[in-house]
């Protein structure tokens, strides 16, 4: 009987041990599954504090009844553990993961640049694809945020007069709206003078061989013989007085964005800024067509510091195809405009604004630029008759007229 | 455990949306549109700003005198090229130039005097063209029979071609030399026995001209037969001549300056001694010019100037072949006629 009793007391022993706080399984199961089960068992049978046990291990494990522990409880709080702790391991791995990949840009956001400086090439002769290179780019420079300032890199003696003017008017409307410094080599003359001349600020090399030349050049005005070719008397060219006149008009359009734009700088007068002049570096500074000394990288601070950004960095723009020296470029043949690749040089037919320095590369060492006779000196073609037809012709066109150059 | 479906996909699109949203409603608030850019400046290009300032055609090439006929011999230098074969100044040229002046019925050098031949055919008289050494005709024969002399290349005479001219002035013979820049030597060596000298380079004026700092715009400082009803003449390309009794014809504006010097002032452009008229520049008798401002006035003038007076009394001896002659008011020398001096090489007197 004795005995009976004592086995009769298993199922509230294996309970009460259940029940102890220091139980391993309580602490991974929590609470609710503690009250879950006491519930239960709770109106089964009372626990029995009479006969507080120690039993064996194998008695405690014994397996219970089926109907006291439901197969489904016992099922699933075997899984709700398995799962939390993954759940918890695996959320851990993703947010060091997530962690990991965010942190460079986070990193990069905290101690990266404040703002970009744009640096663009303005190199060789002008022509479309030059000013389309500079557009693009100062287009890009106005909707691109992260530039704050834009640096022209300046090494031409000019070209065609409309490129420039686009050139022009996309640096003036950039300048608008951020700092646009010009920082000048050897060359920024003419045209390219006119396409950075809206610049907020003009640096030269003291050493720059051509700052300035405002002005354009062209063929002298001629008349033009009869042609049975065309429709009109003005196809093959105007006459002589308005081809006179519309060159002068381009030249005025010229200055008169110059002095729109650096007025206040010049201190030369409308007629010796019209005298076409081209200054040497150090002369620029001390007449106003440029602000002080300096090259790319002192612009490119400079134009950081106007901007308001310490840290910065710079992006370099330069032209993708290297202009060539000799640019194939239009051609008029009974009026049509055309791509003229074989003679490889800026037709001269049309006006240019290209500094001398520059106009053999332009326009091709063909194009001489001589003086007010259209004669060479005796001297200069004497020691070369012979050389060629063409020169052998100077040579006796000079004899014959007197070889004087004014 | 079963897997709620419903929760599950009602929880992604909850935290979807919402992340859309922030963003969305973030990138609203955030974003900000490019800075409006200030529209470039256009005043400054419309025709009226920079059209240039340009003289008004002028007058009629009217003749006033009723001189019978008078024999005038030109002298243009080169056949294909020189200063009064076409437009002259070619800042930049390639080759000869103007070419399109040489194709049909602009070609020629003696285009460029046209008006001045018209005037001077108009009114009755003979205009007889000298080709120079080259061209089989003496210049002796032809002014001895000649009543003015007409020479826009004075450099493009040979020596003795040089003195038949100087002695046909001295004579009496009215002479005009239109002598561009780059001549300075040329009529130097030749008007200096009549006090006629050339300066080296050219005038130009940045401020008042036609169209271009070459093109001066020349008054005449008084009245004189040669400016009667003048009031100003375009040059295109001017050189300054002076002379002894530092008489002028025609002045540049204050504003001018010579080229060589760089000097602002006003500058002799023409002068006259007594039957020598000396232009700085050949350009106002082509005939794209000749209506220009009061040029046609000025051409007149000087057309009345070559016909009127007595005819010349000068005597070169007998023929010596072309080119050559005797030196004026000699005889044969022993030993026959003297042969014909070859063309003095050209100068070089650079501006």
């Amino acid at each position: 009987m004795t005995q009976r009793s004592y086995s009769g007391t298993l199922s509230p022993r294996y309970r009460f041990d259940d029940a102890r706080p220091t139980k391993p399984t309580n602490t991974t199961a929590g609470p609710s599954e503690d009250s879950a089960m006491s519930s239960e068992k709770d109106p089964a049978e009372p626990p029995d504090e009479s006969t507080p046990d120690t039993d064996t291990r194998t008695e405690r494990y014994s397996p219970p009844t089926s109907d006291r522990v439901p197969p489904r409880s016992e099922s699933g709080s075997v899984i709700d553990r398995i799962t939390t702790r993954h759940a918890v391991g695996f959320a851990v791995i993703l947010a060091l993961a997530a962690g990991l990949f965010v942190a460079p840009s986070v990193y990069g956001a905290v101690t990266g640049p404040d703002g970009t400086v744009a640096v663009i090439e303005i190199d060789g002769a002008i022509d479309s694809s030059t000013a389309q290179h500079v557009e693009d780019n100062l287009r890009d420079a106005r909707m691109n945020d992260s530039i704050q300032a834009v640096v022209l890199e300046v090494d031409s003696g000019g070209g065609l007069p409309a490129q420039s003017e686009r050139m022009y008017a996309a640096v003036d409307r950039t300048a608008s709206v951020m700092p646009v410094y010009a920082a000048v080599d050897t060359l920024g003359a003419s045209g390219a003078y006119l396409a950075i001349a809206p610049a907020d600020r003009i640096y030269v090399a003291p050493s720059a061989q051509a700052v300035g030349s405002v002005g354009v050049a062209g063929a002298a005005p001629a008349p033009s013989g009869p042609n049975a070719g065309t429709s009109g008397p003005d196809k093959r060219g105007s006459d002589p007085d308005t081809q006179r006149e519309r060159r002068q008009t381009l030249a005025n359009l010229f200055i008169e964005n110059v002095i729109e734009q650096r007025g206040e700088e010049i201190e030369l007068d409308r007629e010796a800024i019209a005298h076409a002049d081209a200054y040497l570096g150090t002369e620029a500074v001390e007449n106003g067509f440029a602000d002080r000394f300096g090259f790319v990288d002192g612009a490119v601070a400079d134009a950081a510091a106007e901007a308001g950004i310490d840290d910065y960095a710079v992006d370099t723009r330069r032209t993708e195809n290297r202009v060539p020296r000799s640019i194939p470029l239009l051609q008029q043949a009974d009026g049509t405009v055309v791509v003229d690749e074989s003679e490889g040089e800026l037709n001269y037919d049309l006006i240019l604004a290209v500094a001398p320095e520059t106009w053999d590369e332009t326009v091709g060492e063909e194009v001489v630029m001589t003086s007010y006779t259209g004669r060479l000196p005796a001297d200069h073609t004497a020691s070369e008759t012979g050389v060629n037809d063409t020169k052998l012709q100077h040579d006796e066109t000079a004899s014959t007229s007197g070889g004087e150059t004014a | 455990m079963s897997v709620n479906v419903r929760t599950t996909v009602g929880a992604f699109a909850l935290i979807f949306l919402a992340v859309v949203a922030v963003a969305a409603v973030g990138g609203a608030v955030l974003d900000t549109a490019p800075p409006d850019t200030e529209p470039v400046a256009d005043d400054h290009w419309q025709l009226d700003a920079v059209e240039p300032e340009t003289v008004s055609e002028g007058g009629e090439i009217e003749m006033e005198s009723s001189e019978p006929s008078n024999t005038v011999v030109v002298h243009l230098g080169s056949s294909t090229t020189g200063a009064g074969g076409g437009l002259p100044g070619l800042p930049i040229e390639d080759g000869d130039a103007p070419t399109e002046a040489d194709i049909g019925t602009l070609g020629g050098a003696r285009r460029g005097v046209t008006p001045l031949t018209a005037a001077l055919i108009e009114n009755g008289h003979e205009v007889r063209f000298y080709g120079g050494i080259g061209s089989g005709e003496r210049l002796q024969s032809l002014l001895a029979d000649a009543d003015a002399f007409v020479t826009t290349s004075p450099g493009a005479l040979s020596g003795p071609d040089a003195d038949a001219v100087n002695s046909f002035v001295e004579a009496g013979g009215r002479t005009l030399v239109a002598s561009d820049p780059g001549n300075a030597g040329a009529l130097t060596d030749f008007g200096s026995p009549f006090g006629v000298y050339g300066d080296a380079g050219y005038v130009y004026d940045m401020e008042h001209n036609d169209a271009g700092y070459l093109s001066v715009i020349v008054q005449p400082p008084e009245s004189t037969p040669l400016t009667e009803g003048v009031e100003q003449v375009v040059l295109r390309g001017a050189a300054s001549v002076g002379s002894a009794d530092d008489s002028a014809t025609l002045t540049t504006a204050e504003t001018s300056r010579l080229s060589t010097t760089r000097e602002s002032g006003s500058y002799t452009v023409a002068v006259r001694s007594e039957s020598l008229a000396v232009v700085g520049d050949s350009s106002f008798l082509a005939p794209e010019n000749a209506r220009r401002a009061d040029n046609g006035v000025f051409i007149g003038n000087l057309a009345d100037f070559l016909v009127s007076g007595d005819a010349p009394d000068v005597s070169f001896g007998p023929p010596t072949g072309p080119g050559g002659g005797t030196p004026p008011g000699g005889g044969m020398p022993p030993g026959g006629p003297t042969p014909p001096e070859p063309p003095e090489p050209p100068e070089n007197a650079t501006a």
